[in-house]
């Protein structure tokens, strides 16, 4: 089911969370709505669910305004971060909560109840556990319960509330991969909440990225990480490096060092380098722009970083660059690194000044 | 790893100490303070004949005493449970100006002497006094009557149920509501299917707490109930009467018998609540 978020603002107290914020949800998508906590992510979740009010905005589902659809008559299947799950009722009664709730003439006979929770958790691959209870699950295990329950009311739309937060990471990667291929399976349309961009941008077909409870930027995951919008996108996913640069005669300037000419380039003035670890390359100290001493070499899985301490303008500036595998440095080498591609921001503004490939 | 024992044994190791000596004190405590006095209540009843024995029972004053006693005990105890009930979710789901003053004020029939709740309970419920004189009209007689033990048993029963039952509601989990709520469940399915069984344990101990002391309660009853036999005195009274009747005999059998139903009461309860318990 489509879904239409349209200007939609609220504040708790003196806290703005959510500031005239417009989406598109497409039917059949799973978007992952990703960003610092405080950001408004879990606002806008739970006030598409019906679980909060807004304080202005509207939101419609397949086109009709739900502002008087309450929490019952969404028809939404949501899956909360702590699970909340009925500990007095077995994992089978609470898969068939939303079954038995429903008015008389609509519910289902008994053993059509039956079969359907059956199918369920087979389908969540916990068909074992039904006569437990939640106390005595895993948090992988009360996730699939937790997703099985919402699925039994055939819902017009699932939303998850950082449905893998409270696991550790080995479980988070698999259930990672489980929700996407069920996704795959299920079509039903669905929005996660998520502070974890590896998450984000593993699991879903299209990334909001919220700040201080706008909307910063929306795209797909490849847009969102090679297309950053503005600096707080670039900022916030993937690792980066900032560096202060200056903008002077048509040139980009780090220290006394000349980085690019680009005639585009506005006026004069101080302005922020933004670049990705694995994008500086290691060249020669005396014609790469930037120079540093190695601190340290660090090794984590595959991948080798080096620490390097950049010397300009008198400012000491720590950068964490990715080593290349055959490269061998180490600490206390004099090196120097070139940034192949980066975002120059002016400071203070958001939106990008240029962005180069070398 | 063997699962660590919740329960030590005798002559078990432990790293931890102060198993032998908090039993041994607990026993001892016990005994002083509890199981020889109830004894020897016991011994003393047993001098008398059987015959005896039942004939001071079936004495219709006495019958008409623990009935009095145990059923408006019993319609106190529901009562506490349904408004004790409220007032907790009311203290505890609620932020309201005067909030903490409202939960220190339940605990005062904790701490007053009962008499003087008695004495004022008698007062203002009399047919002059502030309530009873709206009470009156419609033909309401609180003073003097059973209607006048039940006020009072309430008054002195329902912090049990708040406190017993306040912990357990601070514990329950507002998201489990709203997960039943988004379920599809109507407000009164959420009540019954969701909130009633997570507090029906703590409500049983709430009960049984409140019962036990209603049933036992003297001070605040004699001022407003009047105490005319047969119709407002209860077995408590009865006792102090035939003790100081120098009727010993008949006091003990009373008491015994009221030990007996009190006991097999709470122990109802006590099953009743743990069948819960193993349900959740």
């Amino acid at each position: 089911m489509k879904i239409d978020v349209r200007n939609l603002s609220k504040r708790f107290g003196n806290f703005v969370a959510l500031k005239n914020v417009d989406l598109d949800i497409a039917s059949g998508e799973l978007l992952a709505l990703l960003g610092p906590s405080g950001s408004g992510k879990t606002t806008l979740l739970r006030i598409i669910a019906g679980l909060d009010f807004a304080d202005g905005g509207e939101v419609y589902f397949a086109g009709e305004n739900a502002a008087n659809l309450n929490v019952r008559k969404r028809h939404v299947g949501f899956v909360f971060q702590h699970y909340a799950l009925f500990r007095h009722m077995t994992v089978f009664e609470n898969v068939a909560f939303g079954l038995r709730v429903r008015p008389r003439r609509e519910r289902k006979p008994e053993h059509e109840i039956v079969k359907r929770v059956k199918r369920l958790l087979e389908f969540v691959h916990i068909e074992g556990l039904a006569e437990r209870y939640p106390d005595q699950l895993s948090g992988g295990q009360r996730q699939r319960v937790a997703l099985a329950r919402a699925l039994a009311i055939e819902p017009n739309v699932l939303l998850l509330d950082e449905p893998f937060g409270a696991l550790d990471a080995k479980v988070r990667k698999s259930l990672r991969r489980w929700l996407r291929d069920l996704h795959g399976e299920l079509n039903v349309t669905s929005v996660l909440v998520t502070h974890d961009q590896e998450e984000a941008l593993e699991v879903a077909d299209r990334i909001v990225v919220m700040g201080n409870g706008k909307i910063e930027q929306v795209g797909t995951p490849e847009e969102i990480y090679n297309e950053p919008a503005n600096s707080f996108v670039f900022d916030f996913i993937g690792e980066s490096v900032k560096l202060p640069v200056r903008i002077e005669n048509g040139g980009i300037w780090i220290g006394s060092r000349r980085l690019a000419t680009n005639d585009e380039l506005p006026g004069t003035g101080p302005a922020r380098l933004f670049v990705r670890p694995h994008d500086l390359t290691f060249g020669e100290v005396s014609e790469a722009p930037l120079q540093g001493a190695v601190r340290a070499v660090r090794r984590v899985g595959a991948l080798s970083f080096a620490d390097v301490r950049l010397d300009y303008g008198g400012d000491d500036l720590l950068v964490e660059a990715s080593l290349p595998p055959e490269t061998l440095v180490r600490p206390g080498d004099l090196v120097g690194l070139t940034p192949r591609r980066y975002r120059i921001y002016e400071d203070g503004a958001a939106e990008s000044l240029t962005s180069a490939a070398l | 790893m063997p699962p660590l024992s919740k329960t030590l044994r005798f002559r078990e190791p432990s790293v931890i100490p102060g198993f032998g000596l908090t039993f041994g004190l607990t026993v001892t405590w016990l005994s002083v303070i509890v199981l020889i006095p109830l004894a020897a209540m016991i011994l003393y009843a047993s001098r008398l004949g059987f015959d005896q024995f039942i004939a001071i029972l079936t004495a219709q004053r006495t019958l008409n005493a623990l009935k009095l006693s145990f059923g408006i005990a019993f319609a106190a105890a529901i009562f506490n449970v349904i408004f004790g009930l409220i007032v907790a979710w009311a203290l505890t789901r609620y932020e309201f100006p005067g909030r903490r003053i409202a939960d220190a004020i339940v605990d005062i029939p904790f701490a007053l002497p009962t008499a003087v709740a008695g004495i004022a309970l008698a007062t203002l419920y009399s047919p002059q006094g502030w309530i009873g004189q709206f009470l009156a009209p419609l033909g309401i007689q609180v003073t003097f009557t059973p209607l006048g033990i039940l006020v009072a048993l309430i008054f002195v029963g329902i912090p049990f149920v708040v406190r017993t039952v306040q912990p357990v509601l601070k514990d329950l989990d507002p998201e489990l509501e709203l997960a039943a709520a988004s379920l599809g469940a109507s407000r009164w399915q959420v009540i019954r299917k969701v909130i009633a069984p997570t507090l029906l344990p703590a409500i049983l101990t709430g009960f049984a707490l409140a019962f036990a002391r209603a049933v036992g309660e003297y001070g605040s009853v004699i001022f407003i109930a009047g105490n005319l036999p047969n119709i407002s005195e209860i077995a408590p009274l009865l006792i102090v009467i035939r003790l100081e009747e120098f009727r010993y005999a008949d006091a003990t059998a009373i008491a015994v018998i009221m030990l007996f139903v009190a006991f097999i009461m709470l122990l109802i309860i006590n099953r009743l609540q743990r069948w819960t318990e193993a349900r959740s």
